[in-house]
């Protein structure tokens, strides 16, 4: 069976659709045909008993065309000397099947020629040029820029009409009804104006104006007529028959005024006004089409035209469309890639969010996967084409909106059936009118005639044919714009109403990236022996468990054992032969299954499930070897999807291959209440099947589509979340491109909006015909009420199919879950000066440390803020002041105070009595820092998302966590709500708990707690919930490591127990392409600052961002003496005045600040840019210097040249 | 959708044939009624007029005028007889002793840009019914449907009666050249008598007093009647 795309030509309404569809199913041979009247294209299934010609030719005997979509090229031949050469290119082409015209032009040496793409490609038309012993290279349009060119020509068509018939009909219509009313209403008009002084001038004229309206708009009466004969009449059949019935009356009416019956009542106008609006609203139905397919065209547009390939080690730039497989490809710095491919040179961050939707540009190595249309940041690489044309991820994402765009929902058809039958029956109807009014009535033919227009006018079923298909377009582009991609109509009708929702557990609520966490042993084996067994059991594996494992072996850099024999037992484990040994890994139930003796690990296996972690059981020859423990995150994002599903009245439950207990430690930290653990692969689709209790309840299941499959078929809809890469696309109906689950809500919010619209759209086209028709009918007018105008009857019309458009355009407006509805939510500005300090926080883990500390101004952490207009949200029923905060200085606590918090090891909150406002401050990093009416420092709040805050003193304690906001500190601090750390943890988030470790070490210092923050970073507390640093994650699974003082030390590659381990393993901080800002400003240097070489001149006001590759490596110091020289020193800056100048490298953090650090790596302060371009200078210690305009290589320059205001 | 074109059309013819045979205005005699005063509108189409602001259309007969209206929700009178007030005037008559009668005087003057005479005018009003009529047959073919009563047929004079008001006719002939009385009008005589009209001094304005009498048309009063031979006025 052929499946076959033909491009209709001649469609006006969904009656023709129908036609076509009608005429091309009648064939031998024909399957299946569908018409999409929004995209003008025919999908017909049919096998060799009919050709496509023969279908194009039945259809244009229904009136219409069909046409393949043919490309036309243009190659230069190279090689050809004379006329036959020229001759056996053409002959050589034109052999080729789906080659329609081949020409060649020996004096330009060009091969013009016309080819169906899906039949024949570039590559084989250059193969076979290629083989008549000559060469074919050159340019060629591709089958997006003709459909472009085509539409606009459509559109331009239409607006000439429109204006045209606009400039005879106006006049026209003025003429008619001016006079008339004028008379009417009582008021003098010049004789020439009377129409009835003049009645046979003003028909000539009415006649005169009106024919050139009918001759612009033609269209309608050729086809619709042709239509009509054909017995499919169309929306057209409708205009031609009722304007041709009121022209020709006006022209006998003409004859009766030339006789002597002036009181004749002429239509003329009627006629023109009719069609001129008609034409009107087609015009502007055609440009809102066109806007409501700019999805995909902002899609097709990403593609770039052309793309750097190596050819003989000539670097070449061609069109993309002859990129090949196998090509390297050349990618400079901020290119797009042209297709998709395999990195084989260089290393770069690559921006994939237009397809993944990962803001974050991802490093790619060689060896790493690129996708077309992502655009290349800051290294050049070379990579090989994999996939190109319509292989690419792109293009199967465009074609995959494309065909859902295409496909119909079942409520679409239903319009269409409608449709369909509707324009005979309107035509019957306003046949009979007509006859009762003129026979039994015995009405005049002018009242009849008005009656039969107005009818065939109103009656007109566009806005029904546009109903379905616009908000269908405009629902599915949007989706794929923020990385949800519904594959068919069908998908989005039922997704609205999915009452369940099945999440699988792994990759799904999970990050499915687990790591091995435990390993513990029999006295058999050791941890090590035990692990390097294991891994080279599951080196081929292609499950995460058994992938963790291997990734652990590897990184504790263990060699592999070949494997003599690997059975795969689905849902429960693997046997392995290996070494002469038979082990076994897996679940309990494959130790039960094989008897293998659990020898009292399965207290401690349980202890660890109850964790969240799963644990995988390892025996060799029968014998318990030891218990691996594999943990998995929840993905950040997965707690609030759940909920958010839950509002929505959708019940969520879990799904998984896991063991109970670790499924529901899982389950509850999301909350989800339903699990199916211990659910083998096979039964998972049976699972969803009961679920779905007999198709009474609409049932989603999410997976990520690889292992998921049966149970993702079996779903009323199938959701696949990940890369769109991925096999995910072939078993889903719709397909979540980001790993995010709130795409879930965001999908069913999407199709639920959709078909509201869709809803909303048919009752407008169904309501204007539905009320119209009696009107036009006269129904109204027997009971003493008005008749309906014609012209009135033909602006309804008109106005119909373009409020339908309207509406589906309103789509557009469609925001997903996760991005802030500022114009909705309740939120104040605060409107803040940028550039203002930061207030310093008391760090009492240095007070401690070294209790001969000065009582003055203490260190601070300089936490860059540039305060920008932001929102806070507030709930309504609660009013927090918010302060314009101009200026603040640092805050020099009382010395009681101070005492205070030195003697007092559990540190007591300053309390502000007074119940006098707090004033909130939101910091850069979405923390707020919370000032009382002096702008004393109260404390800080570290928001968790649902009006959650953990709260902190001033002193950077952790004292609890704050269910809302309060009018001031003390109410806040009597509704606090303690941080348990344990199983009952009172904040519902999940990340608090998974990233809390209480694992004891005794070699480790003691360990330490990352809070997360609402920007991505980590706060890092110790036990006593003192404030050590921050650590904020860099693309993928690193962190760059901040001290208390704000100072980046360096990154890790993941997170520890112990702020120890940590500095153990701090690696460098490569800067460089790491922080735009900071470069854009800087210019190169003549020299290196800290040669002595050359000076820099007065005038140079340019610094180096040196590469801190050679930034030594911090060791483990005691921070008390960096503290001490801090505290003790009276401007708290580092003395710099000593006669010489002090050179400064300026180290960029992630916020976009950057720190100022001397030769010794000390810090002197820190800059934040400013919108205007300018910089905030700020010391050491978090105190505003001033602003400088441009950098300086030296301290002292910056501090000379700071000035007050921006 | 053949078979549905079928039945349109079969339903279609159905309605024409029934149409053709039914009556335009609800009885033979006011249809043929219809059709002979027609046919005298239009043997000199030049007699006929229509006015736009009063919606009405008038058939000339010498000085005098026979108006029917286009609307009848437009004004009150539906049926007009217009006649020249001269040689009523000449007569004797006194148009404001003509108050309460069936009679109204418009004096001279100007209208839409021309001279009008005295003139002395029988209204008719049938009824304030809204009508959207096209062209003068049409509007009289719906004034005549309105009453079926409206028009007698003389059969011994062979020719139509409307009947306004008591006393009040309009008459043709059934068929032009018959008679030389192709258009009558009958009007009251006792209100102008009333009004100081000699019915004496009427001679050779074409008027002629006739006095109350009964036929087998039934009784008629003191009436005045003018004949109009419309071949000798079109000559």
């Amino acid at each position: 069976m052929t499946i076959k795309t033909l491009k209709i030509e001649g469609m006006t309404c969904t009656a023709c659709a129908k036609s076509i569809e009608r005429v091309t199913s009648k064939l031998n041979g024909v399957s299946e045909a569908t018409v999409n009247y929004a995209t003008e294209k025919l999908t017909v299934s049919f096998n060799d008993e009919v050709s496509v010609q023969e279908i194009q030719k039945a259809i244009e005997k229904a009136g219409y065309k069909a046409i393949s979509q043919t490309v036309s090229k243009t190659f230069k031949i190279e090689g050809m000397t004379c006329a036959s050469c020229s001759g056996a290119v053409e002959r050589a082409t034109r052999k080729l099947p789906g080659v329609e015209v081949s020409n060649v032009n020996l004096a330009t040496e060009k091969l013009n020629i016309t080819f169906d793409p899906e039949i024949v490609t570039v590559m084989e038309i250059k193969q076979a040029v290629t083989k008549a012993g000559y060469k074919a290279l050159d340019n060629n349009e591709s089958i997006n820029n003709e459909h472009n060119d085509q539409k606009d020509h459509e559109i331009k068509s239409l607006r000439k009409k429109s204006i045209w018939s606009s400039i005879f009909a106006l006049p026209l219509l003025l003429i008619a009804m001016v006079p008339m009313t004028l008379e009417s209403s009582g008021v003098e008009i010049p004789t020439f104006l009377m129409t009835m002084a003049y009645p046979k001038q003003y028909a000539i004229i009415q006649l005169i104006l009106c024919i050139p309206v009918i001759v612009i708009c033609f269209k309608y009466y050729s086809i619709g007529y042709r239509n009509l004969f054909k017995l499919s009449p169309n929306m057209d059949s409708l205009i031609a028959i009722g304007t041709s019935a009121a022209f020709f009356y006006s022209f006998f009416a003409v004859y009766q005024i030339f006789i002597g019956e002036v009181d004749f009542e002429l239509y003329f106008e009627a006629v023109a006004v009719i069609l001129a609006l008609i034409t009107i609203g087609k015009y502007m139905e055609v440009v809102s089409k066109g806007k409501t397919s700019e999805a995909i065209k902002k899609l097709i547009g990403m593609v770039p035209k052309q793309a750097n390939i190596i050819r003989d080690g000539i670097e070449l730039q061609i069109p993309v469309d002859e990129v090949e497989v196998g090509d390297v490809i050349v990618v400079k710095p901020g290119e797009k890639l042209p297709v998709d491919g395999v990195v084989v040179e260089g290393t770069t961050a690559i921006d994939e969010s237009m397809l993944t939707g990962e803001s974050i540009p991802v490093e790619k190595n060689i060896g790493s996967e690129v996708i077309g249309a992502s655009i290349n940041k800051n290294g050049m690489i070379h990579y090989r084409a994999t996939k190109v044309g319509k292989d690419t991820a792109l293009s199967q994402i465009i074609k995959l909106v494309e065909d859902a765009q295409g496909s119909k929902a079942p409520i679409a058809r239903l319009a269409d059936i409608i449709s369909g039958y509707f324009v005979p029956i309107v035509i019957g109807i306003a046949l009979i009118s007509t006859l009762i009014w003129l026979f039994v009535f015995g009405e005049t033919p002018a009242f009849s005639i008005t009656i039969f227009i107005s009818i065939l006018v109103i009656a007109c079923p566009c806005a029904l044919g546009l109903a379905t298909p616009t908000a269908i377009m405009v629902g599915t582009g949007k989706g794929a714009q923020h990385g949800v991609l519904i594959k068919s109509g069908a998908a989005l009708e039922t997704a609205h109403k999915i009452k369940t929702v099945v999440l699988d557990k792994t990759g799904t609520i999970t990050e499915g990236k687990p790591k091995v966490t435990d390993i513990l042993t029999t006295n058999i084996y050791s941890q090590l022996e035990l692990l390097q067994l294991a891994a080279s059991c599951e080196k081929g594996s292609e499950h995460p468990l058994g992938e963790a494992i291997v990734k652990a072996g590897e990184e504790a850099k263990l060699s592999f054992s070949k494997v003599d024999h690997f059975v795969a037992i689905p849902g429960h484990g693997i046997e392995v032969s290996i070494e002469n040994k038979t082990v076994l890994l897996g679940n309990k139930k494959l130790m039960n299954n094989k008897r293998i003796s659990l020898s009292g690990f399965e207290g401690l296996s349980d202890a660890l499930a109850s964790e969240g972690k799963t644990p995988m059981y390892i025996a060799i020859d029968g014998q318990l070897g030891g218990v691996i423990a594999v943990a998995d995150t929840v993905k950040p994002s997965s707690s609030a999807a759940i909920k958010k599903l839950q509002s929505m009245g959708i019940s969520v439950a879990m799904i998984t291959g896991d063991n109970a207990q670790t499924a529901n430690a899982i389950a509850k930290q999301v909350g989800i209440e339903t699990v199916l653990a211990e659910v083998l692969p096979q039964d998972k689709a049976e699972n969803v099947k009961r679920l779905q209790k007999d198709g009474k309840v609409v049932v989603a299941m999410v997976g990520d589509g690889i292992n998921d499959a049966p149970a993702l078929a079996q779903a009323d809809v199938g959701i696949a979340i990940g890369s769109g890469t991925d096999v995910a696309m072939e078993s889903a109906d719709i397909v979540l491109m980001r790993s995010d689950l709130m795409d879930v809500p965001t999908a069913i919010q999407l199709s639920k909006k959709t078909i509201r619209n869709i809803k909303q759209n048919l009752f407008w086209a169904f309501a204007y015909n539905v009320a119209g028709i009696p009107i036009a009918m006269g129904v109204l007018y027997l009971l003493g009420g008005p008749l309906l105008n014609p012209i009135i009857a033909a602006l309804a019309m008109s106005f119909s199919s373009i409020s339908v458009l309207a509406n589906a355009l309103r789509l557009k407006r469609f925001k997903p879950l996760n991005t802030v509805d500022k114009n909705k939510s309740k939120s104040t500005t605060v409107s803040i000066e940028p550039i203002q300090i930061q207030k310093p926080v008391l760090n009492l883990s240095a007070l401690s440390v070294s209790p001969s500390i000065s009582k003055q101004s203490l260190e601070t952490v300089v936490t860059p803020v540039v305060i920008k207009e932001t929102k806070v949200e507030q709930k309504e029923d609660q009013v927090i002041s918010e302060k314009n905060v101009s200026s603040l200085e640092p805050t020099k606590l009382p010395s009681s105070e101070i005492e205070k918090g030195i003697d007092n090891q559990d540190i007591i909150p300053l309390i502000n009595e007074d119940t006098s406002p707090v004033f909130i401050v939101p910091n850069d990093d979405g923390s707020c820092t919370v000032l009382d009416e002096k702008d004393n420092l109260l404390g800080r709040l570290v928001p968790q998302g649902n009006i959650t805050y953990i709260v902190l003193s001033k002193y950077g304690k952790t004292l609890g966590f704050s269910e809302g906001l309060y009018n001031s500190w003390t109410e806040l601090l009597d509704n606090l709500k303690p941080i348990q750390k344990s199983e009952n943890n009172t904040i519902s988030n999940a990340k608090l708990n998974a990233l809390e470790n209480v694992v004891e070490n005794e070699e480790f210092m003691k360990t330490i707690f990352m809070v997360p923050n609402i920007d991505g970073s980590y706060t890092v507390l110790n036990e006593t919930d003192h404030f050590i640093g921050r650590l904020i994650p860099h693309s993928t699974a690193k962190y760059e490591v901040i001290s208390k003082y704000g100072k980046s030390l360096g990154y890790v590659n993941s997170l520890y127990n112990t702020w120890s381990e940590i500095f153990n393993n701090i690696r460098p901080l490569q800067i460089e392409g790491t922080n735009n800002q900071i470069q854009e400003s800087l210019k190169e240097i003549e020299t290196d600052p800290f040669t002595e070489s050359k000076s820099l001149s007065s005038d140079e006001k340019s610094c180096e961002l040196k590469s801190v590759e050679n930034i030594e490596l911090l060791e483990k110091r005691d921070v008390t003496e960096e503290l001490n020289e801090k505290v003790d020193s009276s401007t708290l800056n580092i003395d710099s005045k000593k006669g010489n100048n002090t050179y400064v490298t300026f180290v960029p953090n992630n916020d976009g600040s950057c720190n100022i650090l001397n030769k010794e790596n000390g810090l002197l302060g820190q800059l934040v840019r400013q919108f205007n371009g300018s910089f905030l200078v700020l010391s050491s210690d978090g105190r505003s210097l001033g602003y400088i305009n441009n950098l300086f290589s030296t301290w002292e320059s910056i501090q000379e040249n700071v000035t007050e205001k921006s | 959708m053949k078979k549905y074109v079928l039945i349109l059309v079969s339903i279609s013819l159905l309605l024409i044939l029934s149409a053709c045979s039914s009556s335009k205005t609800g009885s033979k005699q006011s249809d043929d009624a219809l059709e002979a005063f027609i046919k005298i509108v239009k043997s000199d189409p030049s007699k006929k007029g229509f006015h736009a602001p009063l919606k009405h259309w008038g058939f000339k007969l010498d000085d005098d005028k026979f108006e029917w209206t286009k609307d009848t929700s437009a004004n009150k009178i539906d049926f007009a007889m217009v006649m020249s007030a001269k040689p009523f005037l000449d007569a004797g008559l006194d148009p404001k002793k003509l108050n309460d009668s069936n009679y109204v005087f418009k004096p001279k003057g100007i209208e839409s840009g021309m001279k009008t005479p005295d003139l002395l005018i029988h209204p008719f009003n049938l009824n304030d019914k809204k009508q959207t009529a096209q062209g003068s047959k049409d509007s009289f073919r719906r004034l005549l449907k309105e009453d079926i009563n409206l028009v007698k047929y003389h059969k011994g004079m062979k020719h139509y009666r409307l009947l306004l008001n008591d006393g009040f006719e309009v008459q043709w002939t059934e068929k032009l050249g018959l008679t030389n009385a192709d258009m009558v009008f009958i009007i009251e005589a006792n209100p102008l008598i009333d009004a100081g009209l000699d019915t004496s001094k009427l001679d050779g304005t074409g008027w002629i007093f006739k006095k109350a009498e009964k036929d087998e048309m039934g009784n008629h009063p003191n009436r005045l009647v003018k004949i109009y031979d419309l071949k000798k006025s079109s000559n």
